[in-house]
């Protein structure tokens, strides 16, 4: 995982200073990853706008306090992917569907588009993939996108989730095992 | 598989919503540090700005998070109850419009056409109106009478005719065909006042929506919910949609190229024939409650509210740039949005401000507000039920 660059730093002490824009800087580059993440862990748009959502607005809130010295992203990514699998928990706990198979969705935004295209297909690793995800426990899903999304290593992994060292690496493994066996099928 | 197959599988998964779910929650996040406004800025900002930024920021935290209780009891701690409040300082007792063109307007006194000057008349007591193309005529209707009036002359009436209660009319864009509710079926009668028959029995309350263009070519929601696109000449169906809840409103881009379909939870858009473009999902907790299309473009405004908070707020979808941007939030239910002819402002109707809001579509003016909408339309009135609704905006009046 990048460490902190000199240009999120500058960003943060702008934004604590009051800057609206530069903010916004800070959102543009975290929305993207830290949306991925929270997706692909609860496996529900709406849910992962929601979970995004609040860790952003935890940062807005609690910017004045922030040291501006610290890394901005695993201080988000903890608050996405823990609050994440508790959602994928709690969802599951209530035995919820989502509105639709997310591999079945194509670009709402499509037509915005100049072609009107909606998403291409997903190819047949991809896919295998996404199943594979899909088939996962809420936790095994949340280190492999901390490990394999975000890049954090195990050490790291560790302490965000608040876990042994030795419980993120076999999850990391069986997590692996199984997307790499949903390829392995496709593949036949 | 090697851990960059991983990870680029990881990175090639669909996201939706991604840019819409961004925008919305940039608004969100952005509301939400304006209103934590550090002190230092408060010389800078008019207090009353901060104030609707609170406000606003309030509004759109409680619409768009789904955890919108914290959120609601975080803004409340910060500006006290969410009331409505004014965007700019209004106008009071004013109604000049900001825009050519003339308004199209209901209250409990009955139709009234007003002037961009400010000038007002009202054409005769009636429950609702449409425009025709080019403001030429009005249809209008009470209990089972539906009419065309004169919009440049009071209480001339060139047709009536009597049929079941009906619910709303809707001059078609060719100018020769109205299509109305009426007792649970959809009508249609020439613009003469003519050859009036049933085209569809059953179907549901909502406004039938002309598809813009020389044919005479209408969408409507059937009892089952299912949007069905109809000659209304010929009865031949061009296409429906599958059946899904009952649709809250119908709206073509002026191109007729788009049909938007507003539902409680989402907006539905399609491109004829039939092909589905576009599922918007509104945010948790919200209904839609009002859609628009902006003329000239395949821009759409559109209005969601909170039950749980009783906030409203208003988006506007720039289809070009595939961004949504909130243009307005505000405590209570807004009413009908409509856009000025040339799509340059969009009114908001704010029963509970009794105010219109006139936003600019290009987000770089000023809100203007007008308030008082209600004792000047419906002197002695009291209450939101007596809220004037804006049911049109129309083509300037021709000269001379």
């Amino acid at each position: 995982m990048a460490l902190l660059g000199g240009d999120e730093r500058a960003w943060i002490r702008a934004a604590q200073a009051g800057s609206a824009s530069e903010l916004e800087a800070l959102f543009r580059l975290h929305w993207p990853r830290a949306y991925r993440a929270a997706y692909l862990v609860v496996q529900d748009h709406a849910a992962a706008e929601g979970i995004a959502q609040e860790a952003f607005l935890a940062a807005a809130r609690t910017l004045d306090r922030f040291d501006g010295e610290r890394p901005f992203g695993p201080w988000l990514h903890r608050i996405v992917v823990n609050r994440a699998v508790d959602s994928a928990r709690a969802r599951s706990a209530r035995h919820e569907v989502a509105g639709e198979s997310y591999l079945d969705v194509t670009d709402p935004l499509g037509w915005h588009g100049a072609d009107g295209n909606p998403h291409p297909h997903l190819g047949p690793g991809a896919r295998a993939i996404a199943v594979g995800l899909s088939s996962l426990a809420p936790e095994h899903r949340a280190v492999i996108v901390l490990r394999y999304l975000l890049e954090y290593t195990p050490g790291e992994i560790a302490e965000m989730l608040e876990l042994p060292r030795g419980a993120v690496n076999s999850r990391l493994r069986r997590g692996f095992d199984q997307l790499e066996a949903r390829l392995q099928e496709s593949r036949r | 598989m090697s851990d960059k197959d991983l990870r680029t599988a990881l990175l090639a998964q669909p996201v939706p919503d991604e840019h819409i779910a961004e925008e919305r929650t940039w608004e969100t996040v952005r509301s939400a540090y304006l209103a934590r406004e550090p002190v230092a800025r408060r010389r800078r900002v008019p207090w009353r700005l901060l104030l609707v930024l609170a406000v606003a920021g309030a509004g759109v935290a409680i619409a768009l998070t789904p955890p919108g209780p914290a959120v609601s009891d975080w803004v409340r701690d910060r500006v006290g109850r969410v009331q409505a409040v004014p965007v700019e300082p209004a106008k009071p007792a004013v109604l000049s419009l900001p825009a050519p063109g003339r308004l199209l307007v209901t209250s409990p006194e009955g139709v009234w056409i007003v002037g961009e000057d400010g000038s007002r008349r009202l054409l005769g007591a009636y429950d609702g109106a449409a425009w025709s193309p080019g403001g030429l005529f009005v249809a209008a209707w009470r209990g089972r009478e539906l009419a065309a009036l004169d919009p440049e002359e009071a209480d001339f009436v060139h047709w009536t005719l009597t049929r079941d209660e009906i619910e709303v009319a809707r001059w078609s864009s060719s100018g020769f065909r109205v299509a109305y509710l009426s007792g649970g079926s959809l009508r249609v009668v020439v613009g003469n006042g003519t050859g009036d028959r049933e085209l569809a029995a059953q179907v549901s309350p909502v406004a039938p929506a002309w598809r813009p263009g020389r044919e005479e070519v209408v969408a409507y929601a059937d009892a089952t919910g299912r949007v069905v696109v109809v000659d209304a000449d010929t009865g031949k169906v061009s296409w429906r949609t599958a059946q899904a809840l009952a649709p809250l409103a119908l709206a073509w881009t002026d191109d007729a190229e788009r049909l938007a379909v507003l539902g409680e939870r989402q907006i539905r858009v399609f491109q004829a024939p039939k092909k589905r473009l576009a599922t918007i999902r509104l945010p948790a907790g919200a209904v839609g409650s009002a859609i628009a299309t902006r003329p000239g473009s395949h821009d759409l405004a559109y209005t969601i509210f909170s039950p749980g908070t009783g906030e409203s707020a208003v988006y506007l979808l720039d289809a070009r740039r595939s961004r949504t941007r909130l243009v307005f939030a505000g405590a209570g239910r807004l009413d009908a949005l409509t856009w000025s002819p040339d799509g340059a402002l969009l009114l908001v109707g704010w029963p509970a401000a009794d105010e219109w809001l006139f936003v600019p579509a290009d987000g770089r003016g000023r809100v203007t507000a007008v308030t008082n909408v209600a004792r000047e339309l419906d002197p002695g009135g009291t209450g939101t039920a007596s809220a004037p609704r804006v049911e049109g905006w129309c083509c300037p009046a021709e000269p001379g």
